[in-house]
């Protein structure tokens, strides 16, 4: 009796073992060593542009790999070129305390590992936006290796200044996954921001090397081999120039600031309100278009941002089928996730609240994403000139803010001649 | 005769230094779950000393006034070691005062447990191992529930062995609450296993963890419910009731701070920006609320494991006492019934 009451819980045994080996295989037990990913996803792109790479593609990936590391070291020993200027961009110092692993000591004593403790986790060891947690997060956390940042006070394209990625930082992003870091000290956050400028220059200079190499011939096939002294020096100094020509804008950075002009007098008052309200319907800032008739952000709702419309057309015929077949296989990139027009009744403003901060997001559009920058003129400019001025600006961020307060079952009438349109 | 003979040898302290195991450990996990959550494992970077000094004379002020993640670190240390000497005392009150091989063979296991956990820890410090860590992290809970097992097991109701007078000896409700009990470790291990995620997995590694982790707690909570519902209809005796009904409550208390973790730590799932609520929530790192509700919620699991086991033990005692036929472990119960027919 002993023995068939035994025999009944060998099978059970045998499953609940063979359940926790399948978790833990399925799940993971060890950790690789940390290192930086190739931009796999990229290369892809550039080869389906220039035709099948065949056997040249692992060997173009791993010299790649060879000159970052050259230039640029690894998540647990950064070190900088002496390129013109990285030195001002990027502290070494900073570098150092935010690389290493998590909790670790240097020889002073000092803690490093911050990037790794803090960051790594949604932000990826490459500043690639995909951190094991990426999946879950919307929005996805911001990949940096394009060097294009939504939320900063410089004109364009530049990069952001050390000051706007620190707000960032020290803010967080309200609605989205990405913590304020206010608990942490100055000093470490000096040398988070750095860590992050150092991952977008390494990851633009990646990209630049893989359309360079990309178009080598097959008898050119290493780009740059370091062990080979005789080609050192050319090689190096076209390399060199590429890094200059992206540090370069890191550099200019701060002083292409977008100019911030003082309210006009009136500003918030019922007349201002009123007016911004005629411009946020109106033609030339059209925010109703995407931001939708109450400004709920229930426009266009079918847009993508930049990071995603890189690798997926969603106008293609059959463009889902084929990021699918590219990238699906490998996760290479994120699946492609629509981006919304922000719901500007909420007064949840992610790039912050203050009038400045909107003055930048209107002057100069959210770049990466569908958002636009509003067409402005010169105060001098002539009147036929359709563009708004800078005071324009100012009226349309007063309605915004006063949008919260505003009655949404009994919206304000547009001007006469909007509403035909619609 | 044995048990008469037993009886006149009776201490209480067998059992109070179980009880007080259990109380010492509960704080030892959670000190170690606040290590994680502050990521302070290496704060001291040396092991079994602390930065040169012996673990017990390393200035209590550097300690109690120096870094946080110095602090909780040390402390941990200073608990683990508290912890082995309260199981030492434990096995020596077992030797003097308790007649059963099976319990001075169980004392043993425990000096060896706390031990090896101790080891885990050096060893996670030593070789800067975070796999380690996890590990640790999944023998700590073990080592809990087995501290509540020997509370129970060095109780006066275990010595007593009155059998339950309604037991469902028919309704498989010991096979029930040792599914409930393999259940809450698989679940802890899964909870161990997102936890400690290495930051070179892929987005993939850790959605299948969520996945598992998520699946895992909707059938623990399933079978949880079964079993409350079983306790409710079948009134198998308040030694059985009152800690399933308390694992009833606190298993929903866990599904909360389960959903609270991942809010405080990543924001609000699935709401997006349509609701004020989400829209406005700011995650903010290693703020008190997300250390502590992170935390607790580690802590809660061992909780779970802990009173899972002694419901279960309660189980498999009653069944035996109840159905001698129907044994469900040789060695321990057979011998308990040994013991309470001579």
């Amino acid at each position: 009796m002993k023995l068939s009451k035994r025999r009944k819980w060998i099978p059970a045994g045998y499953i609940s073992s063979g359940l926790l080996l399948a978790t833990v295989m399925v799940t993971g037990c060890g950790a690789p060593d940390a290192d930086f990913r190739a931009n796999e996803a990229y290369l892809t792109l550039q080869e389906n542009k220039v035709g099948e790479l065949g056997t040249r593609r692992e060997s173009i990936k791993q010299n790649i790999e060879d000159v970052l590391t050259g230039l640029y070291g690894t998540p647990d020993e950064p070190h900088l070129l002496s390129v013109d200027g990285l030195s001002d961009v990027v502290e070494i110092e900073n570098l150092q305390i935010a690389a290493g692993p998590t909790g670790s000591i240097d020889e002073a004593g000092a803690r490093r590992g911050l990037y790794r403790e803090h960051c790594a986790h949604c932000h990826g060891i490459t500043g690639d936006g995909r951190g094991p947690t990426a999946e879950f997060l919307n929005p996805y956390p911001r990949d940096y290796r394009l060097g294009v940042y939504k939320f900063k006070s410089t004109t364009g394209k530049m990069p952001p200044t050390r000051d706007d990625l620190k707000k960032t930082l020290v803010e967080g992003i309200p609605g989205t996954a990405m913590p304020s870091f206010r608990l942490l000290n100055g000093f470490e956050l000096d040398a988070l921001v750095d860590y992050v400028r150092y991952l977008s220059i390494r990851g633009e200079t990646e990209r630049a090397l893989i359309d360079y190499a990309v178009e080598l011939e097959d008898d050119q096939n290493v780009l740059w081999n370091i062990a080979d002294e005789a080609q050192q020096t050319e090689a190096k100094e076209a390399v060199e120039e590429m890094v200059a020509d992206v540090v370069a804008k890191y550099v200019a950075a701060h002083d292409n600031r977008i100019p911030v002009p003082a309210p006009p007098e009136n500003w918030e008052t019922a007349e201002s309100i009123a007016r911004g309200r005629e411009l946020f319907a109106g033609p030339i800032a059209n925010c109703i278009k995407c931001h939708g008739l109450t400004a709920l952000g229930d426009g266009v709702v079918n847009d993508y941002d930049d990071w995603t419309k890189e690798f997926f057309d969603p106008n293609a015929p059959g463009g889902r089928e084929t990021f699918a077949e590219l990238y699906g296989s490998t996760h290479a990139v994120m699946k492609p996730r629509p981006i919304r027009p922000r719901n500007l009744r909420m007064n949840v403003f992610r790039g912050g609240r203050r009038p400045v901060d909107l003055y930048w997001r209107l002057a100069n559009g959210i770049v990466g994403t569908p958002m636009p920058a509003v067409p402005i003129k010169a105060e001098d400019a002539p009147e036929e000139d359709p563009r708004l001025v800078s005071d324009d600006v100012w009226h349309i961020i007063a309605y915004v803010r006063n949008l919260p307060y505003e009655d949404i079952s009994e919206p304000a009438p547009l001007p006469k001649y909007q509403r035909k349109r619609h | 005769m044995k048990l008469a003979s037993s009886q006149s040898e009776f201490s209480p302290w067998p059992h109070r230094l179980a009880v007080l195991l259990v109380c010492v450990t509960f704080p030892l996990i959670w000190v170690g779950g606040l290590v994680t959550t502050y990521d302070a494992g290496m704060a001291v970077p040396d092991w079994p000393t602390t930065y040169g000094y012996n673990l017990f004379l390393y200035p209590w002020q550097t300690w109690i006034l120096g870094p946080w993640d110095l602090l909780i670190e040390h402390g941990h240390r200073l608990l683990g070691a508290l912890t082995g000497m309260i199981a030492l005392a434990f096995t020596a009150a077992v030797l003097r005062f308790d007649q059963r091989k099976w319990m001075r063979w169980a004392a043993f296991a425990a000096v060896v447990l706390v031990i090896f956990q101790g080891l885990l820890g050096g060893a996670r410090v030593l070789l800067d191992a975070r796999t380690l860590a996890m590990i640790h992290g999944c023998v700590g809970p073990l080592f809990f529930a087995f501290a509540a097992c020997l509370a129970v097991t060095t109780s006066n109701w275990w010595r007593r062995g009155s059998a339950s007078e309604n037991w469902p000896t028919k309704a498989r409700f010991a096979g029930l609450t040792v599914i409930v009990a393999s259940l809450a470790y698989w679940q802890l291990i899964l909870g161990a296993q997102v936890r400690h995620m290495p930051v070179m997995a892929t987005p993939m590694d850790f959605r299948m963890a969520v996945i598992f982790h998520l699946v895992m707690a909707v059938t623990l909570l399933v079978f949880v419910s079964l079993l409350v519902r079983k306790t409710i209809r079948l009134k198998p005796g308040p030694a059985v009731r009152q800690p399933v009904l308390l694992l009833g409550l606190i298993m929903l208390f866990q599904i909360g701070l389960g959903v609270g973790t991942w809010v405080v730590k990543y924001g609000w799932p699935l709401l997006g920006d349509s609701y004020a609520m989400s829209a406005q929530y700011l995650v903010v790192n290693e703020s008190l609320l997300q250390s502590f509700i992170t935390t607790l919620h580690v802590a809660t699991g061992s909780l779970i494991l802990a009173i899972a086991a002694v419901v279960c033990l309660r189980c498999l005692r009653l069944q035996s006492l109840a159905a001698p036929a129907s044994i469900v472990f040789i060695g321990l119960m057979s011998q308990t019934r040994w013991e309470v027919a001579r």
